[in-house]
């Protein structure tokens, strides 16, 4: 108990002070590390090593795989065969568009969501997991494919990863679909800014392939409160639009339709058996990667 | 309260500046960033809504402060205490009390009794006050008295008459008792139903400096009314007897904002209801009902009465009119030999109103008590009679009777003969030359001409006279021929007139009786002759009766047309009035709606001739249209006036200066309110906390929470 006690100032830490770190590895590494640390076992670890099945030897079949034993209880040859890969896929899909600029704290989101995706890469490499990356505005800008060997390439790729255009969810989520082949997890993270149906149309693909997907929802305080104080021009940051607004007279009906739009997007995700996780800017990221364990314990289950 | 610059006041258009300011202003500040508008876009949001002004307080502060400052740079000032009817010291008014017909209407004199009652009550001691009824006519009931019980008596008193509304005399005689008080303050209060109609915006009315009009209306915004506003005859040929056949249409006016529909409207003659019928009109349309026809008895008058069922204003549902039978005009025709000219007689033959009986006599036959009875004698190419007749023609012109010469070649005017022509005679004049005399010259403001004074109302000149006689007329010459010549010439004698036609009428030395303009120019010459003037059937109620309406006698003839000196009215309500002779300065004017009789006093010959005198109210008095209060004392002027009370209290500088100080206090108010616009201001500009630190360290012990649940 003290020990993790102990340990509790090294995990919980602020984003903002991550943010002084330069290298998104040692912002990982700080996180994760403090995270495992934290834990008094690893109850978790581990899970790619089950085994799954026999089958019948057949010629060509690697002879390491049979299975010795049975064959001297049974006189037969047969094949070990275990869960699909003892280590899993994870692919971060990041959403790098304009709107991921935005941040009232000092921290952006686009600086936010690379801290997680580094964070739950830099984590699942530990566990032996294959890593990969696809960051996307209204297309793929950026892929790595996902690997055992890929972290760095990831990482470099996260590194660059800068919000400019206007983003789309849709088009670079069904690209990723049809390049991601294999199995895994797809971990989503973007603040969502379409409508929830059209939201759970564009992940719902991902999960046709048989992926299990979570999706990290990014939201600055500042979007969810609605703060403002005097009455400005409104600029979208993906279209330039501009809009007068009073935010006095709006800020409660802004805040029912935001609230409405999380938990609709919660209440479709569910529905299309897609794990929904709300991520304030503020909170930090230990909080994600527990989501994200919560998440793939849950699934280990089901299966 | 009035202003020293009031063009100063353009200035209250700075209230707008905040306005604009608080709209316009507020919008051109920072542009803020945001990730998506896609929720903002949602929320229906109006550039109205938008607009809406938060801090109301602020804002009419700030308006306010602008207010104070154009109004105290317009440098307002108060006039003379004498001036303001709310100022100070005793008070002198004149309460013009409304009663004419229109207020007949509902309640509405009640009302204007209350509230003159109301005035009177309002008096303090030392205050004076005169009650003024008016209508058309203008009646001073009390004049400047203080006894409060001879007014609320005069005010009880008061009754509706049957006449119309006139506003002007009424303001300029309030206006008039109060010029010469010397009460500090003096009000006229009018207390009226506000008529549209009886307000003349030309007639310039102007009271004294000084003198303050309050008004006081009474009347409603949505009336009901319907009102018979005329009475038409169409009269058909006598029969035998004489006596004439008359079919009487009522117009009956609609002038409220409902449909009148089957009104019961009767006809009665001389008190017996005679028809009946039904009338529907629609608001502010007039229908017309005609009713079965009436027989007129000869030399008659009959009383025709149009009676509407009564509404909420009756005066105006009656309608009196008098029917009299056509009037004769005996005409006497003397000629060298009776029956010489046919177009005379023919001519004579077709008047209609007045009928002319004519009669034709040789010079030989005409006897005094002929040339008595006509009221126009003609003498057609023929020297006047000699002897009896002659004197007896004389006489008769002196009276008044007419005389028309035509002159002919045996025209002839000795000496012996009276003195009634207008001119000398002279010699034939022969114009067959050529293509004869022409009419060059025509007196057209002369009532014997004045019908041909229009465009295609008669071409006199038509005429060719070829002879006719020369006369020298020194005056009254009424046409001249082409070459100068005598025409037309007219003469007054005694009470008479003679005109003469130096040409003849019978077709020989002129084609004028084969023109169209010879018989209406002959009638128009024996009407003019004979003073005789068109009786109408009725007469507005305060309106001057002219002499010939109340010429008594209907049996017509040169005696009736003639006020007779001595008579009396009889008023529909049984009053006994003296009536004015003709040539007196008075006139005669009736107050009263229905029927007056003209007799003569008693002892004053006593002949038994009366006349009847149909009354009805001004059709205009029907028409309740209001007229705003506001516009008429807008056009009410303050006049120069007598203003000799006003001069004897000339101002003092210091006086003047402490009146028009009242800027100063406005400024001071203005600073105040700035000061309150400071302190407003600050408050509301005051930005409220953003969450913080304390909201983050909140939310991560949200999480530190979950995450000790998943990891238990």
């Amino acid at each position: 108990m003290e020990q993790t006690q102990a340990m509790a100032g090294a995990r919980f830490v602020d984003p903002k002070v991550l943010a002084r770190l330069n290298s998104l590895e040692l912002v990982a590494r700080t996180v994760v590390d403090g995270f495992i640390n934290g834990l008094h076992r690893a109850p978790h670890l581990g899970f790619s090593l089950d085994f799954a099945e026999h089958r019948g030897y057949e010629p060509g079949d690697d002879l390491r795989r049979v299975d010795w034993r049975l064959y001297a209880r049974t006189d037969r040859f047969y094949v070990k065969q275990f869960e699909a890969d003892s280590n899993a896929n994870l692919v971060v899909v990041l959403d790098v568009s304009a709107s991921m600029r935005f941040g009232s704290r000092g921290l952006p989101k686009i600086d936010y969501g690379r801290y997680l995706a580094a964070s739950l890469l830099y984590f699942s490499h530990q566990q032996r997991d294959r890593v990969g990356l696809v960051t996307f505005d209204r297309r793929i800008v950026s892929y790595v494919p996902p690997s055992a060997k890929h972290l760095d390439f990831a990482l470099f790729a996260l590194d660059r990863a800068e919000a400019g255009r206007e983003g789309e969810l849709a088009a670079p989520l069904l690209t990723a679909t049809e390049r991601l082949r294999r199995r895994g997890i797809v971990v989503v993270v973007s603040d969502l800014y379409e409508e929830p149906d059209r939201v759970a149309a564009a992940v719902r693909p991902l999960r046709f392939r048989g992926h299990d997907v979570i999706v990290f929802h990014l939201l600055d305080p500042a979007e969810r409160d609605f703060p403002f104080d005097e009455a400005s021009s409104f600029e979208d940051l993906e279209s330039g639009e501009r809009l007068p607004v009073v935010p006095e007279a709006l800020r409660a009906e802004y805040q029912e339709l935001v609230r409405r739009h999380i938990e609709a997007l919660g209440r479709l995700l569910l529905d299309s058996r897609v794990d929904y996780a709300l991520l304030d800017t503020s909170v930090p990221l230990d909080f994600a990667l527990f989501r994200y364990l919560a998440a793939r314990e849950r699934l280990r289950r089901v299966r | 309260m009035s202003l020293l610059a009031p063009a100063l006041l353009a200035g209250l258009l700075a209230i707008a500046i905040p306005v604009v300011l608080h709209l316009v202003q507020r919008e051109r500040k920072q542009v803020v960033a945001f990730p998506s508008l896609m929720f903002l876009r949602k929320i229906p949001y109006q550039s109205v809504r938008r607009r809406v002004i938060r801090h109301w307080p602020l804002l009419l502060l700030r308006a306010l402060v602008l207010a104070l400052l154009a109004v105290a740079f317009a440098r307002p000032f108060l006039p003379g205490a004498d001036a303001a009817a709310g100022g100070t010291g005793d008070r002198e008014v004149a309460i013009l009390l409304d009663r004419s017909a229109s207020m007949a209407y509902g309640d509405h004199f009640q009302r204007a009794r209350e509230a003159a009652r109301s005035v009177v009550e309002g008096l303090r001691p030392g205050d004076r006050a005169s009650l003024v009824l008016f209508a058309s006519d203008v009646e001073i009931a009390v004049r400047q008295g203080g006894e409060r019980s001879a007014l609320l008596a005069a005010i009880e008193a008061a009754r509706p008459a049957a006449l119309a509304t006139r506003y002007g005399p009424a303001i300029q005689a309030g206006a008039g008792l109060l010029e010469s008080s010397p009460m500090p303050r003096r009000e006229v209060v009018l207390i009226s139903d506000f008529q549209g109609t009886g307000w003349d915006r030309g007639q310039g009315v102007k009271v004294a400096p000084g003198i303050a009009l309050t008004t006081m209306p009474v009347g409603e915004a949505r009336v009901e009314n319907a009102a018979v506003v005329d009475l038409a005859f169409a009269r058909e040929a006598a029969d035998q007897s004489g006596s004439e056949r008359v079919t009487v249409t009522a117009r009956v006016a609609n002038r409220g904002s409902t449909r009148i529909d089957n009104r019961p409207i009767a006809l009665e003659a001389d008190g017996r209801q005679l028809d009946a019928a039904r009338v529907s009109a629609e608001p502010g349309t007039t229908a017309s009902v005609s009713f079965s026809p009436l027989t007129l008895p000869a030399n008659g008058l009959v009383r025709v009465v149009a009676r509407l069922t009564p509404d909420r204003l009756p005066f105006d549902d009656t309608f009196h009119a008098v029917l009299a039978s056509r009037e004769k005009l005996p005409v006497l025709v003397v000629e060298t030999a009776a029956g010489q000219t046919p177009f005379l007689a023919r001519a004579l033959a077709v008047s209609s109103e007045p009928r002319f009986e004519a009669r034709f006599l040789a010079a030989a036959q005409a006897t005094p008590a002929e040339i008595e009875r006509a009221a126009v004698v003609v003498l057609n190419d023929t020297p006047p009679p000699a002897g009896a007749a002659g004197r007896a023609l004389a006489a008769a012109v002196d009276r008044g009777t007419g005389l028309l010469l035509a002159l002919g070649e045996r025209s002839s005017w000795s000496e012996a003969a009276p003195d009634l022509l207008p001119g000398t005679l002279g010699e034939i004049v022969d114009r067959r030359e050529g293509r004869g005399a022409t009419i060059g010259h025509v007196e057209r403001s002369h009532p014997v001409f004045e019908v041909f004074g229009t465009p295609r109302s008669g071409d006199l000149a038509a005429a060719r006279v070829f002879r006719f006689r020369e006369l020298a007329a020194p005056a009254g010459v009424l046409a001249r021929f082409d070459d100068g010549a005598v025409a037309v010439a007219e003469r007054r004698v005694g009470r008479g007139r003679v005109l003469v036609w130096t040409s003849t009428l019978d077709g020989y030395w002129n084609d004028l009786v084969l023109k169209p303009v010879f018989v209406p120019l002959l009638h128009q010459a024996i009407k003019y002759l004979a003073g005789h003037v068109q009786r109408p059937a009725w007469h507005v109620a305060g309106e001057a009766a002219s002499p010939s309406m109340l010429a008594a006698g209907a049996e017509g003839g040169k005696a009736a047309s003639r006020t007779r000196t001595g008579q009396v009215a009889l008023s529909p309500s049984g009053a006994r009035l003296p009536v004015p002779g003709e040539g007196s300065r008075q006139a005669f004017v009736p107050a009263e709606q229905g029927f007056y009789e003209i007799r003569a006093a008693a002892g004053e010959g006593a002949d038994g001739e009366r006349s009847v005198l149909a009354v009805n109210v001004d059709p205009a008095e029907s028409n309740l249209a209001r007229l705003d209060p506001a516009e008429l004392v807008t056009a009410v002027r303050q006049g120069p006036g007598v203003a000799a009370a006003s001069e004897a209290r000339q101002l003092s500088p210091e006086d003047r200066e402490r009146r028009q100080a009242l800027w100063w206090y406005l400024l001071a108010l203005a600073v105040l309110a700035l000061g309150a616009e400071a302190l407003l201001a600050g408050r509301f500009s005051r930005r409220r906390p953003v969450p913080a630190a304390a909201e983050v360290a909140e939310r991560s012990a949200a999480a530190a929470q979950e995450s000790q649940r998943l990891a238990s």
